[in-house]
């Protein structure tokens, strides 16, 4: 299978305890496992969906494939190059073909940098062929549909949808393969979601991009992702394509996300759901995530890290009692 | 017809929100030159350079080195305007050759000591943790000493010239600047933009001098002018013990000292000096206010 | 016995900016009766939190009003003075805040923090702190007692969201105003939170105003609807009769735009062309007309009047034809 990006069992964990003022490096004898054993493919232009709950791994994911957290195990591989292990030089050049859109767009932004300077920024980083950046950077405003008077903008007079274009712009500029698309509608009002959602849909079908779409609003995700990836607690719940996910899902945590999904009709009241994701997985897995919250759980989960089961082609739930499996 | 006025007949949709905001613009630069605090800060602050240059032009009325014992201790009057001091030179000739003193010992002292803490101060926050540790270790015990101990030991070592003041300067205030902005550094080295930044490609070296030194530079700034006028009270102070220029240089500190010792034969000695003194804190203290209010409400207001 | 917590007439509030008057809020009338829960739609610009900054009067920069009335249980709190304006703070009023993160004081654990708040209560300490407990555990924080002395940076944002109501119930205010309280929060989070605050105006009969620019959100919890656009309310009503039917264009194309509303998965979203606009002077058109779809010649030329329709309020031309 030759994926665009390809990852295979990574673990990220973040040490805990407090560090002292010294000059020696300490050890941390307790961990925050905040991805485990995760595995994923995305193909090129494809946009896969990264579903979860704050807390649940997803930015961490985005994060380590840009090489921003590093990994405690695994592998991610961008067209067959692997990233984990990378020297900061050789990842610079592999950035080329990875970019980011961060969640806070006002906030990614450099403060006293002009959109104009902003946007050309990455040709000069990589110093690529010295093309006449004010052009490129008129080239790459108008691809998100923002006028040529945005270049002399700070990021502080621009509002939130005009915000995340610059964002887009900028990950756009070195014509990457994949876009890591980290909330890309969060804080945006209703009403101008759609025009960034369609932004990002014309990009994917003009240029290939395959995109990670992160986030916990399944409405939009719906609607924009084929494929979508379940997370919890930093393992892969559920992975397989949309409307097979969302019309039988096969991991009881997926069934519970359904249930909260707002309704087409606004008048129809949700069911409230008790769940408690409040206890972070100290220390490596030993059980199913979702055993305290689950309602079929048993001893088994509670024993044994489940094995991946397939509920379809393309579609697997990592579920000791995957819904729709027959009772043998 | 919508409220705004259409420019070059661009898509107005997207064109509205930017005119808004450079109208504000020029509404914001027309404020800030109508405040009297930037206007004060100008004329003192013109006058010490035009001192200065004065001085480097050598168009003072009386050479300030020449004596005239006999004519020691005169009140101001129309051919001595500040009158003379202990030894007959004219104080005002003296005072406007001091402002070199001052300037020199401000500007090249609190600057070096400025450009030093950017410096340092930027590796031992971006840098890791280790060094950072190492930084403050040998900061904080400098610290430790008075700065009057530090400067009879510098004064010691280099003997009493101008150049020891200025490396007493720097020497004292140093840790203060790499403190404030290590604290700045740290501070902005996990907001978003400089992962963004990072996730682009780009190296430390590049995320310092663009995005993190741009953007920590104004509180530098306005801490730096608000040192000068300590330093310049300083160099006057070091001077009056003996620690730093020495007669027959003219400065501010020596003509203090001259008034201080002879303030039962004329108090206008001690006039004289106080005045630039004044005047030099003055116009310094309102130049850091005025730069506070210029450089930092871009960030703030919408 | 007054009927409405909450009476705002005829609200109008500029704020001058270097050189212009920018109309924030303009003749803004709602009213929040006795134990109900009523909801304003709005996205941003359309002026919800000047409007709840002048309810509680907090400080606003520039800001000058121009007329109207804000009656809090019957007073007119746009002439009190601060002093008699902060004994209605916190005693009848009480505002729940957007970010959870940053409503909480950062370096006080929380337990001291419910404790100040009933300063007012002539109680002991130890009563405050058995109040603290109970409220607690009553808006679901398991192991109160132990978690009485953590920090707000040990919670996560849905737990310090319910500490903030926890706060609002040992207040026991009269009504009760949350600011896009699940905003921040994830869609599973947010469900219990606005069960939490239905719980609460149920057990403490306090009305509640709650803002929000999610429909689903104000659908779920709210008895009648108020919606905002650029300073102006274009349609006020029952809930099942505004997102059931909607009069105003600016509220059928909200409801168009929710992606859970949208049944068949659509690689292509609806929006709202355009951006919302500042009104710096008096118009003589509608303030919807420059994205308004159904717009006609006169919404250029005619600022439309308020009409009542079957126990609703539009402010749209388009009605008056019918």
């Amino acid at each position: 299978m030759n994926s665009l990006l390809s990852i295979s069992a990574l673990s990220v964990r973040f040490p805990l305890g407090r560090s002292s003022y010294s000059l020696l490096p300490w050890q941390a004898d307790r961990y925050l496992y905040a991805l485990s054993n995760l595995s994923l493919d995305i193909d090129a232009g494809e946009t896969v969906g990264l579903i979860g709950q704050s807390g649940s791994g997803k930015s961490t994911l985005g994060r380590t494939i840009m090489g921003l957290e590093s990994a405690y195990s695994g592998s991610v591989k961008l067209q067959g190059l692997e990233l984990m292990g990378l020297s900061e030089k050789n990842y610079r050049s592999v950035r080329r073909k990875l970019a980011m859109i961060f969640q806070d767009p006002v906030a990614s932004l450099s403060p006293r940098k002009t959109v104009g300077q902003l946007v050309a920024e990455p040709f000069c980083i990589h110093k690529s062929e010295y093309k006449n950046l004010q052009q490129e950077a008129v080239r790459l405003l108008k691809l998100v549909g923002l006028d040529e008077n945005f270049l002399s903008a700070y990021p502080h007079q621009l509002s939130g949808g005009q915000a995340r274009r610059v964002g887009i712009a900028r990950a756009l500029a070195l014509d990457p393969a994949i876009i890591i698309a980290d909330e890309p509608t969060a804080g945006l009002d209703v009403s101008v979601q759609g025009e960034i959602i369609n932004l990002m849909n014309r990009l994917q079908e003009e240029l290939n991009i395959a995109y990670l779409f992160i986030t916990h609003n399944l409405s939009v995700a719906r609607h924009v992702c084929d494929r979508l990836a379940i997370l919890y607690a930093g393992s892969l719940v559920e992975l397989g394509p949309t409307d097979k996910v969302l019309r039988a899902p096969a991991h009881p945590y997926t069934e519970l996300l359904l249930r909260s999904m707002p309704h087409a009709d606004p008048m129809e009241k949700r069911e409230d759901m008790h769940l408690n994701q409040e206890e972070m997985s100290y220390g490596e897995p030993h059980a199913c995530v979702f055993y305290q919250s689950c309602t079929y759980s048993s001893n088994l989960c509670r024993d044994e890290i489940p094995a991946y089961w397939a509920a379809g082609p393309g579609h697997a739930s990592k579920c000791h009692f995957p819904l729709g499996q027959s009772v043998e | 017809m919508p409220h705004w006025i259409h420019a070059s007949g661009t898509n107005c949709k997207l064109v509205k929100p930017l005119i808004a905001h450079q109208i504000n613009a020029r509404h914001r630069q027309r404020a800030r030159l109508a405040d009297p605090v930037v206007w004060l800060s100008i004329f003192l602050l013109g006058v010490l350079a035009l001192c200065a240059l004065i001085a480097l032009l050598g168009l003072v009325p009386h050479d300030p080195y020449e004596l005239n014992v006999s004519n020691r201790f005169q009140p101001p009057s129309w051919e001595h305007w500040l009158g003379t001091d202990n030894l007959g030179r004219d104080t005002f000739s003296r005072i406007v050759y001091g402002s070199r003193v001052a300037l020199y010992i401000s500007l090249v002292g609190v600057g070096s000591a400025m450009c030093l803490g950017l410096l340092i101060g930027t590796i031992a926050g971006y840098g890791p943790r280790w060094l950072d540790n190492a930084i403050l270790f040998v900061l904080d015990s400098a610290r430790t000493f008075p700065t009057i101990l530090l400067a009879m030991i510098i004064v010691t070592i280099s003997g009493p010239s101008i150049n020891t003041i200025v490396a007493i300067v720097i020497v004292s205030t140093l840790s203060g600047y790499v403190r404030l902005v290590r604290t700045q550094t740290l501070s902005l080295k996990n907001r978003v933009f400089i992962q963004a930044e990072r996730s682009l490609g780009a190296g430390p070296i590049r995320i310092v001098s663009q995005h993190v030194i741009p953007n920590i530079l104004s509180p530098l700034l306005i801490i730096a002018c608000m040192d000068i006028p300590t330093v310049i009270t300083l160099e006057a102070g070091l001077s009056f013990l003996g620690l730093g220029i020495r007669p027959p240089t003219a400065s501010w500190g020596t003509t203090l000292q001259d008034g201080y010792a002879f303030i039962r034969n004329t108090p206008w000695l001690l006039v004289a000096a106080s005045l630039p003194l004044i005047s030099a804190t003055l116009g310094f203290t309102f130049l850091g206010e005025a730069l506070r209010d210029w450089l930092d409400p871009n960030l703030v207001n919408k | 016995m007054l009927a409405n917590n909450l009476d705002i007439e005829g609200l109008s509030i500029s704020f001058s900016n270097e050189g212009e008057e920018l109309m924030a809020l303009r003749q803004v009338s709602l009213s929040v009766p006795r134990h109900s829960i009523v909801g304003i739609v709005g996205e941003s610009g359309c002026g919800k939190s000047t409007l709840i900054s002048s309810i509680f009067r907090l400080p606003m920069e520039n800001a000058i009003i121009k007329c109207g009335r804000i009656h809090v249980n019957g007073t007119d709190v746009l002439t009190l003075d601060e002093e008699e304006m902060n004994r209605l703070r916190g005693k009848e009023i009480a505002m729940i805040f957007q970010d959870p993160f940053t409503a909480l004081n950062p370096v006080l654990t929380i337990g001291s923090q419910l404790i100040d708040i009933q300063y007012r209560q002539a109680i002991s300490r130890k009563e405050k702190k058995q109040n603290v407990i109970a409220a607690l555990q009553q808006v679901g924080i398991d192991r109160a007692s132990d978690r009485f002395n953590q920090y707000p940076h040990q919670f996560s944002g849905g737990m310090l969201q319910r500490i903030c109501i926890a706060m609002a119930l040992l207040v026991k205010p009269t009504l009760l105003v949350a600011d896009e309280p699940t905003t921040a929060l994830d869609a599973t989070t947010e469900l219990q939170i606005l069960a939490l605050i239905r719980e609460f105006h149920r057990s403490t009969g306090a009305s509640v105003l709650l803002v929000s620019h999610h429909l689903s959100v104000i659908a779920e919890l709210c008895d009648r609807v108020v919606v905002m656009y650029a300073g102006e309310i274009v349609e006020e009503g029952l809930s099942q009769d505004v997102f059931g039917a909607p009069l105003h264009p600016y509220t059928n194309l909200l409801m168009q735009c929710d992606p859970a509303r949208i049944k068949e998965k659509a690689r292509h979203l609806p929006s709202i062309p355009g951006t919302v606009s500042r009104v710096v002077k008096t118009s003589t058109e509608c303030i919807f007309v420059h994205r308004c779809p159904q717009a006609v010649s006169r919404c250029s030329e005619l600022v439309p009047e308020t009409y009542s329709v079957e126990g609703r309020t539009v402010k749209c031309h388009l009605i008056s034809n019918e």
